[in-house]
């Protein structure tokens, strides 16, 4: 199986640029000589400003060893990558399903560049195979610390700050009282919720404060500002992020936005595990998307602090 | 059937002997004027074996002993002040090299630069607009260094005895090696695509001898950097390389995904 070059287009890379776990290949494509694994992760060279500088060269053949294809068309190769102009750069955790797969689709399917991250990795080869470069998908527990430093390092390098960063990863432990959840779930859905979510902000948002613009979407809940029984967890991680995201707001410069959102109820796992048949009445992710996405795509610095909902 | 029997108990310990680790490097210890004593632990039983000679490339005295965990060989007839290149090892399997002075000298450290495949060298600064435009600038014109896999020159035994293997079976891409070559040979003083993958293999053996740190991702490529000179490389799950360079970046190793790994899969039982 052949792989495209998030650079120049170029189609026939021998592997995918970088593995499930976001590992370089070390190939250097031989159509614009960008080495994956050195002249981004050790150089810092971003695949925009590699592939400006290959266009201002006059798209030459890189390889020394390697033949271009017959008939070669690099300019025709280059289109296939480069984001279309006014286009987004946005973030997504928890992209494999739900809301988070939803919101990757339309963000796509509307010209934006997405980055996303989720902890399948069947689901992220699924969204690879779908969405090619310039779209990025990795494997990435958002409650490692590490894996969130690896990930946000290699994309600000390869693809800048992010104009949108949305903390969708999130997952509820089963329906129960307090004192009968098991430790483990209480464990990942704190984990997951609360310190993914603070991960993320923390390895991205300096690079959004240095470039002086961006908004910080973290999906709360309506138990995030409300209760009910048997979810005392979930709701403890979502009023967590309530009150992390008025207090990063406070600590944001002029231009950078945080925002708590409450997405709504939506037919997802999540929330077939909590409501049963129930949940059938509400809808689909990707119909939630279609209102969801143009309402996160109009936020801005003027939304700072804001405890928002999803219209319906 | 006992022949059977015979032949797999050989087969069960040629296996086992590519599994063996040192636990700690080797002590060397001055016995006379003329003699020196080797001696290291292996963390399963294993026939222990030195070779040594007057130069890392050519170790041909040998000196072996019983299986065990526990070994000590006391080289004789060495020539006072001299020094002595070793490899420490199985009878299959090297397992570490360095050098030592004979004669009562202080003996050399496991890592003693003489025997090092690689020689440390300080990180390249590359001015940023270089970094760029040297991404797509071509080098001066010159023919593509050219591959000769099935005829190609002998390479010279390694620091750690072992004859290097032909380079289409130690280099994954043969199709790129030229381009990493163009790239990063000059970070080892490779002088053709052939040297430059005999030193990316010399680095692979002297990555397992030495327990160098490596990392496995998920799919299967092993990643291995020595701390002390600073260089990296990475492999396929089979052991041919992807690529060998010396990273600028203080804190590559430390970016670089995958499980912390004492075998690589390629000698894995």
């Amino acid at each position: 199986m052949s792989h495209v070059c998030p650079v120049c287009g170029f189609p026939n890379l021998s592997e995918a640029p970088r593995s499930l776990s976001g590992g370089a290949s070390h190939e250097i494509c031989p159509s614009c000589g960008y080495e994956f694994g050195v002249d981004d992760d050790d150089r810092g060279t971003s695949h925009a400003a590699a592939r400006e500088a290959w266009q201002s060269g006059g798209m030459q053949w890189a390889s020394h060893s390697q033949p271009p294809p017959k008939s070669w068309k690099p300019d025709m190769q280059l289109a296939t990558v480069t984001p279309q102009s006014g286009g987004k750069l946005i973030m997504v955790t928890g992209c494999t399903r739900g809301c988070g797969r939803a919101l990757a689709e339309f963000f796509i399917a509307h010209g934006h560049v997405v980055a996303g991250c989720g902890r399948g990795e069947a689901g992220i080869a699924e969204l690879r195979k779908k969405f090619g470069p310039p779209h990025d998908f990795t494997a990435v527990d958002v409650s490692d610390d590490e894996a969130v430093l690896r990930w946000a390092a290699r994309l600000i390098t390869t693809h800048g700050a992010p104009d949108l960063l949305v903390n969708n990863a999130a997952v509820i432990a089963k329906n129960a009282p307090l004192w009968k959840v098991p430790a483990a779930e209480i464990a990942d859905t704190l984990a997951v919720n609360v310190r993914g979510t603070v991960n993320t902000i923390r390895h991205f948002a300096p690079a959004m404060i240095a470039r002086g613009r961006g908004v910080i979407v973290n999906f709360s809940s309506g138990w995030g500002r409300s209760t009910a029984p048997e979810v005392a967890i979930y709701c403890a991680s979502k009023f967590a992020i309530e009150g992390l995201t008025q207090s990063l707001a406070q600590e944001l410069p002029q231009g950078v936005a945080a925002v708590a959102l409450n997405p709504g109820v939506i037919n997802t796992e999540m929330l077939r595990s909590c409501f049963a048949g129930g949940a059938a009445n509400h809808p689909q992710p990707a119909a939630w998307a279609q209102r969801a996405g143009p309402f996160l795509l109009a936020l801005g610095a003027k939304d700072n602090g804001r405890s928002l909902d999803v219209p319906e | 059937m006992r022949n059977l029997l015979i032949f797999f108990l050989l087969l069960f310990a040629a296996r086992e002997s590519f599994a063996v680790n040192l636990t700690a490097p080797p002590e060397i210890l001055p016995a006379g004027k003329d003699s020196a004593t080797l001696r290291w632990k292996l963390d399963r039983p294993a026939g222990g074996r030195v070779r040594y000679g007057l130069s890392a490339d050519k170790l041909d005295l040998s000196a072996a002993d019983e299986v065990g965990t526990e070994h000590a060989l006391t080289l004789r007839g060495l020539r006072p002040d001299t020094r002595y290149f070793y490899s420490i090892g199985t009878a299959k399997y090297p397992l570490t090299t360095g050098s030592f002075l004979a004669g009562g000298g202080v003996p050399a450290a496991k890592n003693d630069p003489s025997a090092q495949a690689v020689a440390p060298a300080p990180p390249r600064k590359v001015p940023l607009l270089q970094k760029i435009t040297g991404l797509i600038s071509k080098p001066a014109p010159q023919p593509a260094p050219a591959l000769k896999p099935a005829t190609m020159p002998p390479v010279s035994a390694n620091a750690i005895g072992r004859e290097v293997p032909p380079t289409r079976r130690i280099w994954g891409s043969l199709a790129s090696l030229p381009d990493h070559f163009a790239r990063h040979g000059a970070d080892f003083g490779a002088k053709s695509p052939d040297d430059y993958a005999a030193q990316a293999w010399r680095f692979r053996e002297r990555a397992v001898a030495e327990r160098l740190p490596m990392k496995l991702d998920t799919d299967g490529t092993v990643r291995v950097f020595d701390p002390q000179t600073r260089a990296f490389a990475a492999f396929n799950r089979d052991g041919t390389a992807k690529t060998f360079f010396r990273p600028e970046s203080a804190s590559y190793w430390q970016r670089q995904p995958g499980r912390a790994l004492q075998t690589p899969p390629w000698i894995s039982p």
